[in-house]
């Protein structure tokens, strides 16, 4: 059994309008009906172009927004049907880590502050001096200085910041962390240590992530299982290291293309998919297949009106794709100006 | 919708976004006001009035009440000395010093102002602050109940304020305690949309969706977290209302609803007392209308110099 099992969720943000009372004119489709499983003590990476509605599915899972149908098993309770007061003690257990993390802390409180008012809502105070020093053993977790307690956010760097963001999720001793592109906006050479830092707490204490990230190279070694999303659903889920060696989606091919390979000879001879057209708007999304708008191997039958669903085609790989088959035998050829060997390429 | 209710929203909205250095919003904003004349020049302007109005009696040479000069007016058959070595803007109608009622009737203006711009913050805060409350914290029920409230005051809103405060004053009756009654009430909408709106811009922002992850209530995270975070934008209105309202102030007394009182001079009834000597002393309009003028033009530059400190899309 997975510690976090989501079953169809969808989220649909209604689009209203109106000039004395609000009418509901569409909606977007945000989420539209994924699921995944995310074993104890695991790492999902979740990627997705911006938009692709990543987020949503972070903040749905945590219902920090309202779930418009679907699942979320987490330890034997559905979380998407709680309510109230069992949904708010449930919050302890599953906490969340936000991509910036200058505008997740609330400016006028000081880390003391931030980091005890979970303990609050919980009751997990203790007296004092025993709260006081599970506070400081979570700043040591994080490695923060002692001194931060009485300082407030704006007087810290951006990783640091990020920091106080990851002791405020781990102060509660949560199961599970969801972090939503935790280092997206730092400095390239504090990413590292925010993503050392995090493996360190998981294997410390036996967290279970769920990572959100729009690059691949993010979640790379930190996934043990990477989710490609697209559109508001998962188009191929595997295994990361299989995930990299023998992507089978077109999208996931495509997204593959613009992650730099280290060795320089596969670099130059591997081929690479480039992708027309904008991310359609998830307000009216296509129909059928939600890729077959810019996908390179679509076919006259099947793309346009029916929607694959998420299929095994191999150990824990999963891909939604009617001819993944006939594109991995190489029965279907790409159109001719997509798919392209480094040599000829120009970067798109 | 209107004009007045996009300046109210967007001026709600400003708090609401990232900030991009490591200081705080305020600090920015008051680094940027340093630099900027027009700000600076309210500031001044602000400070000398209030300056003039707490030290008026002081600063006053005559006793604004006193008609010294009636006499010498009805001997020269009518004719009002104009600026002179004892009275330096002259002497008003009734003989009395034109520069002592103006230095007094600043206390007037800035009570009246202060007063009115309180009652308008304090009633339309608890408007918009419930309503925003009740949007954050109480489900499909709150949204109602915010939408309710809201529709009713965008109507107050688009009343003409002078309309409204008329309204107000003659259903009150005359007095000064009418005049802040009114002016206050034509406030209370635009803070209450205001604060209200602040707050909505707030409940989005990724802090409160942490401590809503967190677990912390509903209650706490609107009382300790939505509602601090929401004041600037206003402070800054309030700082704009000082002006509206001393102009409307100045409105209602002139139109006669102030309460007329001899001892206490007031700008708006000094403008109305002028009236009467238009074409020979033009001057006896002017001295109150150009205090008026630029008192409120020290609040309007001020507050729109904090506005635009605040907002990164209006600043060049
Ligand atoms: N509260 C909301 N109301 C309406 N639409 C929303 C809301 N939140 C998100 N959306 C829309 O849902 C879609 C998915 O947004 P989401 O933030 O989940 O994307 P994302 O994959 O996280 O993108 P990014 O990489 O930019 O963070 C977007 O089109 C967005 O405009
Ligand atoms: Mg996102």
């Amino acid at each position: 059994m997975s510690l976090l099992s989501v079953r169809d969720l969808k989220v649909h943000f209604p689009i209203k309008r109106g000039v004395l009372f609000d009418r509901t004119i569409g909606h977007v489709y945000a989420v539209d009906g994924v699921s995944l499983d995310v074993e104890r003590g695991g790492t999902y990476g979740l990627v997705g172009e911006s938009g692709c509605g990543k987020s949503t599915l972070g903040r749905a899972v945590l219902r920090l927004v309202d779930v418009t149908s679907g699942s979320v098993e987490f330890d034997g309770k559905d979380l998407a049907t709680l309510k109230g007061e069992p949904l708010r003690k449930e919050r302890s257990r599953l906490q969340m880590v936000f991509q910036d993390p200058m505008s997740s802390l609330d400016p006028r409180q000081n880390v003391e502050s931030i980091l005890s008012e979970g303990l609050a809502a919980h009751g997990m105070i203790g007296d004092r001096k025993a709260r006081r020093a599970h506070i400081q053993q979570t700043l040591d977790a994080v490695g923060l200085p002692r001194g931060a307690l009485s300082r407030y956010p704006h007087e810290f760097s951006g990783g640091q910041r990020q920091r106080i963001g990851i002791a405020r999720a781990l102060v509660l001793k949560p199961d599970v962390i969801i972090a939503d592109e935790p280092v997206s906006a730092l400095d390239v050479s504090v990413q590292a240590q925010v993503i050392n830092l995090l493996e360190e707490l998981q294997n410390d204490l036996g967290l279970t992530y769920l990572v959100i990230a729009h690059d691949l190279a993010v979640v790379r070694h930190i996934s043990d299982t990477i989710g490609v999303m697209y559109l508001g659903g998962i188009v191929e889920e595997a295994p990361s290291d299989v995930l990299y060696v023998s992507p089978r989606h077109p999208y996931t091919k495509a997204l593959m293309s613009a992650v730099p390979v280290p060795d320089p000879e596969v670099e130059d001879s591997r081929e690479r998919v480039l992708l027309k057209g904008d991310l359609p708007s998830p307000a009216n999304p296509p129909t059928g297949c939600r890729f077959h708008t810019r996908c390179p191997w679509r076919q006259e039958t099947r793309c346009d009106t029916e929607r694959p669903e998420l299929t095994l085609v191999g150990d824990g790989h999963k891909v939604a794709c009617h001819w993944a088959a006939e594109i991995e035998a190489g029965e279907i050829q790409p159109k001719s100006d997509a798919v392209v060997g480094a040599t000829t390429a120009e970067v798109a | 919708m209107s004009a007045k209710t996009d300046r109210i929203d967007r001026l709600a909205e400003l708090t609401a976004r990232k900030d991009e250095g490591g200081h705080g919003l305020w600090y920015e904003a008051f680094r940027r006001l340093r630099r900027n004349p027009l700000a600076m020049t309210g500031a001044v302007i602000i400070l000398l009035f209030v300056l003039i109005a707490i030290l008026a009696p002081w600063l006053a040479p005559h006793d604004p009440a006193a008609q010294t000069w009636l006499g010498e007016i009805r001997g020269a058959e009518g004719f009002i000395p104009g600026p002179r070595s004892g009275n330096w803007l002259g002497v008003d109608g009734l003989g009395r010093d034109e520069l002592s009622r103006l230095i007094i009737g600043s206390r007037q203006s800035l009570l009246v102002g202060v007063v009115a711009t309180l009652l308008g913050f304090t009633a339309g805060a608890i408007l918009g602050g419930l309503s925003g409350a009740f949007l954050g914290m109480f489900g499909k029920a709150g949204r109602w109940v915010d939408s309710i409230l809201m529709r009713f005051n965008d109507m107050a809103l688009a009343v003409p304020s002078l309309l409204l405060a008329i309204s107000v004053a003659t259903i009150l009756g005359q007095g000064l305690v009418t005049v802040m009654i009114a002016v206050g009430v034509t406030q209370i909408p635009v803070f209450a949309r205001l604060l209200r709106g602040s707050m909505l811009a707030q409940s989005h922002s990724d802090y409160v969706l942490a401590s809503t992850a967190l677990g912390v209530r509903k209650r706490r995270i609107v009382l300790n977290h939505i509602l601090p975070n929401s004041m600037s934008p206003v402070l800054v209105q309030a700082t704009l209302s000082l002006a509206t309202a001393i102009i409307e102030a100045a409105g209602l007394s002139f139109l006669g609803l102030g309460g007329a009182n001899a001892a206490n001079p007031e700008w708006g009834v000094m403008l109305a007392d002028s009236q009467q000597y238009l074409a020979t002393n033009l001057r006896l309009a002017v001295y109150p209308a150009v205090a008026i003028i630029i008192t409120a033009l020290g609040f309007t530059l001020l507050g729109e110099a904090m506005r635009e400190a605040l907002d990164p899309k209006l600043r060049k």
